[in-house]
Parts: structure tokens; C-alpha cells; sequence
């Protein structure tokens, strides 16, 4: 078996019981109020998904299968004070569109993550056993190509998930009434597999996206030059290596702000946002003030936009790769499609949401060449105005607001629960 | 009848709390190498403080590391001693009071 089954083959294997628990809950349960069943697939944000690392390497030219024990590579406590684990998570391009885990030593998603006892989703599965929905957080791995996460999904777990619990339910399908809810990065799969259309989920009823980005959001931009607090460590003794490690990253190359293209795209749709409107392009040159687009990075000279690839690893053709992805997730959808997809999206009221970014040239890139524009009104990290597909009816995008729909744990949040019921009528 | 979930306060840290905390764990145990003698300390001095102390850190944590790093603080890279808003002292101070 090749190292992307042997993956596949452990994704599933790891996955596992978590689908007994699902078989569990649904044998003791009695469904919905009305006693009908109904399935919701939970996908955690970027970075809000549990990592397992096997603790042996893949070892290339073996034909039986290889199985691995694991242990988290994401997140655990002690990386807040030892960081030098967290570039563990560091991936290989070994062709293009091809990677390898660091050492090959495989690594998985498993659920989301709990941090000190604190889970941004722990509301969300109460909620869903108060109401008899049938759920199942969906783990998926964050730094990957969304589209390989959402393939996955769609054509590995699915069909796997709805045997087994046939099989174990006195054969209940559990894909009879389905939805798709992702949360913030989740949301960026549940959008593909919503566009792709596969057979295999052409039966889905809704596909709900939750504080998720269409045109992108501050924070990534800030990561290639200034890594990830606390895993920096004390006095930034770490960041390097956890730039390399972010740089490293296929999924990260898409959570920038919009390509310049789209922007046109949809500028008039923007800006006509009854709420939150965008009035200007949020990415722009720090000393001129022209568009300086993410997906299309210009020189100045000797200096350009990004960090030295030689040093950090960072990846151009990830880049070129990415720009694809965002158009196309922001791209118009059939109107079939757009009929079943439901955007629920956050404002704190709080209006200290980055909502724009200006960008110095480099080097140095130390100091960061990133900064914010003034605070604008969403969820504390998405912007209002991004986390809104324009292309979607009115009707179908729903605002909350409150303090309590802060992003990470919006799906605890009983505000966007009720959104959520209201959607899915329950 | 539909159940409701009520809406309840969870404490959340500020950031510069959830910064000076982990800056003073970072300083306490960073230098030192990862023994299981170091991991029992350092299970031992999260143990001083109660649950919903820690769960108020970890959730401030969640929320920076998902907002990146433009609008949070730097966790650590500020933190020579002379400039720290809570120091040791202080951190020592409000452990006695989170304590259960």
C-alpha cells in the first residue's frame, strides 16, 4: 500500500470510535421530537482538530498493510511551555500535490481538540442531544489541501460510516436525512464537497457553513512572518522553526484575504452588503495604499512580499494552487446548490474584527511587514463582511449577535445554537 | 417540548492574562529539558490552580491561536522581567486566590 492509503487505510482505523460512539448514541436514542432521525456532520475549524502522529515511521516497499499507534500531535497542553513538538506537524512536498508527513511518520485528524478541558464544541454536542440530532464531529486534518480533506469525507468515510452503522443499527441509514455544518476553515470543506456534488452526497439535504471566510480573514497573512504565539516560546526562541512549519502548510496558502480578481468580481455585491459592506480592497501597500493581492505578489526591485523560501520554505506554487481554490469556493454556485446552503455569520458587536491589513515590502521581515487596518464588526476574527457568500439569497444568511458569539466558540454559543435549530428545524 | 440551553457566562481570560500566564509558565519550565521529573513539576504547579482558572486561560488561548497573531499579544516575546505586567509575585498572588 502506497503512503496516501496507508493514510486513507489509518484515517479511518483512528476514526473508528468515534463511529462506535455514534452507533452508540443513536441506538439510545429516540430521534427528534417527532421521532425522526436526522444526521449532522460537525467539521471543526482550521486548528480546532485533534492531530495524531504515529509513533513509527510508513515504510516504503511493504505489501501487507501497515497499522501504527498514535500519539496527539495537536493540541496538548505541555506544547504551551515545550513548543519544540509542534514542528512535528511540519509536512514534505514530495510531488506536486503530494505530500508526506515529517519522517513519515503518518499523521491523523481525530475529532476536535480539548485543551485543559475547554472544547470549542462541547456546547454543540449537548445541544444536539437535547434535540435528538444524531451527530458526528467530523476530524479533519488542517493542514492538508481542503480538497483532500473534503475527498476524503466524500468518497472514504462516507460510504464506510454508512455501512458500518447500517450494520449496527438494524440497518438505519444514516444518510437518509443529512446535513453538513462547517465551522470557520470547516465551513471551506463543506462549501467544496457542497459544489462537487458527488453522488454520494447529492442526497444531503443543507450544507451550513458557521463563521467561515469566503474572502479570506487577517490572521494567516501575519503567520508567515511572525509564527503562531505561545509556540513561539520565550523571547521567540521557537519562531523560525514554526514559521518553517506554518510555511509548510497547504491549507494556511487559502485563508488570505481575496485575490484581486474576485474582488472584482464582486465588489458591487460587497459593498451592497445591507450590513457589513466592504467599501475598499482590505490588502494594500503600507506607504502607497495600492492593492497589494495576496494570490498575486509583485516586486519592488530587490523587494517582494513573502518571506525568503530558502529560509522559511515558502511555498509559490502553494500559492498559485490556493488562488484557484479561493475563486472557486467564491465562485457563483448553481442555484440548486445555493438553494441548500445556509451561512450563519457572527457580530460581537464589539467592532474590533481585523477587517483589513497593509503590507509593508521585505526584507526585513523582522519586524513584520503586517499590520492592521482599524477594528470593523464580526466575530472577533472573521469579518462580517467575509464570512457572507454574495451570491446567496438573503434568506438564506443568517447574522447573529452578542458577545457570545466570539468565533472559536460560537458553536457553544446558545445565540448561533438557536440559528442552527432554526435552519435545520429543530 | 423543546429543550433550551440557557445562556451562561464561561470566564474567559483576557489576553494579557492568558500572555503573562504563559510567559511565567514559559520562564519557569522552558530553559529546563523535558524529563518526566520536569512534566510532574510542572503537573504540580498547574495543580495549584482551579479548574476554571485554567479553563478561562485555555479558552483565551483557543481564541488567539484561531485570531492569528495581528491582533493578540506576543506570548513570551516581551517578556523580560523589568516589563512584565505580573510578575512572579503577582502570579503567585492570584494563584492563592484562584485557588478552590
Amino acid at each position: 500500500m502506497s503512503y496516501d492509503t496507508t493514510r486513507d487505510s489509518e484515517q479511518l482505523r483512528v476514526i473508528d470510535p468515534s463511529i462506535d460512539d455514534f452507533i452508540d448514541r443513536y441506538n439510545n436514542s429516540s430521534g427528534l421530537a417527532d421521532g425522526s432521525r436526522q444526521t449532522v456532520f460537525l467539521f471543526p475549524g482550521g486548528m480546532a482538530c485533534k492531530l495524531k502522529r504515529a509513533t513509527a515511521p510508513y515504510v516504503d516497499g511493504v505489501s501487507t498493510p501497515q497499522t501504527f499507534a498514535y500519539h496527539t500531535a495537536w493540541l496538548e497542553p505541555e506544547m504551551l511551555v515545550w513548543p519544540d513538538d509542534v514542528p512535528d506537524l511540519e509536512m514534505t512536498k514530495v510531488a506536486p500535490g503530494k505530500y508526506r508527513d515529517k519522517d513519515d511518520r503518518i499523521i491523523v485528524a481525530d475529532g476536535a481538540v480539548g485543551y485543559l478541558g475547554c472544547t470549542p464544541y462541547l456546547g454543540f454536542t449537548i445541544w444536539c442531544k437535547l434535540k435528538g440530532l444524531d451527530y458526528f464531529v467530523f476530524g479533519w486534518d488542517w493542514r492538508r489541501r481542503h480538497e483532500h480533506s473534503g475527498r476524503f469525507f466524500v468518497k472514504k468515510f462516507l460510504p464506510y460510516f454508512q455501512a458500518r452503522v447500517k450494520d449496527e443499527c438494524n440497518n438505519a441509514d444514516p444518510l437518509a436525512n443529512f446535513s453538513l455544518i462547517g465551522h470557520s476553515a470547516g465551513g471551506m470543506v463543506v462549501n467544496w464537497i457542497l459544489r462537487k456534488n458527488d453522488a454520494n452526497v447529492a442526497n444531503m439535504r443543507l450544507a451550513i457553513t458557521v463563521a467561515t471566510p469566503f474572502y479570506g480573514y487577517a490572521g494567516q497573512v501575519h503567520r508567515w512572518f511572525e509564527g503562531q504565539a505561545p509556540f513561539n516560546g520565550l523571547f521567540n526562541a521557537f519562531r523560525k522553526k514554526i514559521i518553517k512549519t506554518i510555511c509548510s502548510f497547504p491549507a494556511c496558502y487559502a485563508w488570505m484575504f481575496l485575490d484581486e480578481q474576485t474582488y472584482t468580481d464582486n465588489q458591487a455585491a460587497l459593498a451592497a452588503d445591507p450590513k457589513y459592506p466592504l467599501a475598499t480592497y482590505p490588502s494594500t501597500d503600507k506607504t502607497t495604499g495600492a492593492i497589494a493581492d495576496p494570490y498575486n505578489p509583485q516586486t519592488n526591485g530587490a523587494l517582494s512580499r513573502y518571506p525568503a523560501p530558502g529560509a522559511t520554505g515558502f511555498d509559490a506554487t502553494e500559492l498559485v494552487h490556493a488562488k484557484k481554490l479561493v475563486q472557486y469556493l467564491a465562485s457563483d454556485l448553481d442555484p440548486a446548490l445555493a438553494a441548500k446552503f445556509f451561512i450563519i455569520r457572527g457580530d460581537t458587536t464589539a467592532n474590533d474584527t481585523a477587517g483589513s491589513t497593509t503590507w509593508d515590502w521585505v526584507p526585513p521581515t523582522d519586524p513584520s511587514p503586517i499590520a492592521d487596518g482599524a477594528g470593523v464588526p464580526g466575530d472577533g476574527t472573521q469579518p462580517a463582511w467575509t464570512a457572507r457568500h454574495v451570491g446567496l439569497a438573503a434568506a438564506n444568511v443568517i447574522t447573529v449577535n452578542g458577545a457570545d458569539v466570539e468565533h472559536t466558540f460560537t458553536m457553544s454559543s446558545p445565540t448561533t445554537l438557536g440559528a442552527l435549530a432554526g435552519v435545520l428545524g429543530v | 417540548m423543546a429543550k433550551k440551553i440557557e445562556k451562561a457566562e464561561v470566564p474567559t481570560a483576557s489576553s494579557e492574562e492568558a500572555s503573562a500566564f504563559v510567559t511565567a509558565l514559559q520562564e519557569k519550565f522552558q530553559r529546563k529539558k523535558r524529563t518526566p521529573e520536569e512534566r510532574e513539576r510542572l503537573r504540580k504547579y498547574l495543580a495549584e490552580y482551579s479548574r476554571g482558572y485554567l479553563r478561562s486561560i485555555a479558552r483565551r488561548v483557543l481564541i488567539d491561536i484561531m485570531k492569528g497573531p495581528g491582533q493578540t499579544p506576543a506570548y513570551g516575546a516581551k517578556s523580560k522581567p523589568s516589563r512584565r505586567p505580573t510578575g512572579k509575585r503577582a502570579a503567585r498572588s492570584r494563584r492563592k486566590s484562584a485557588k478552590p
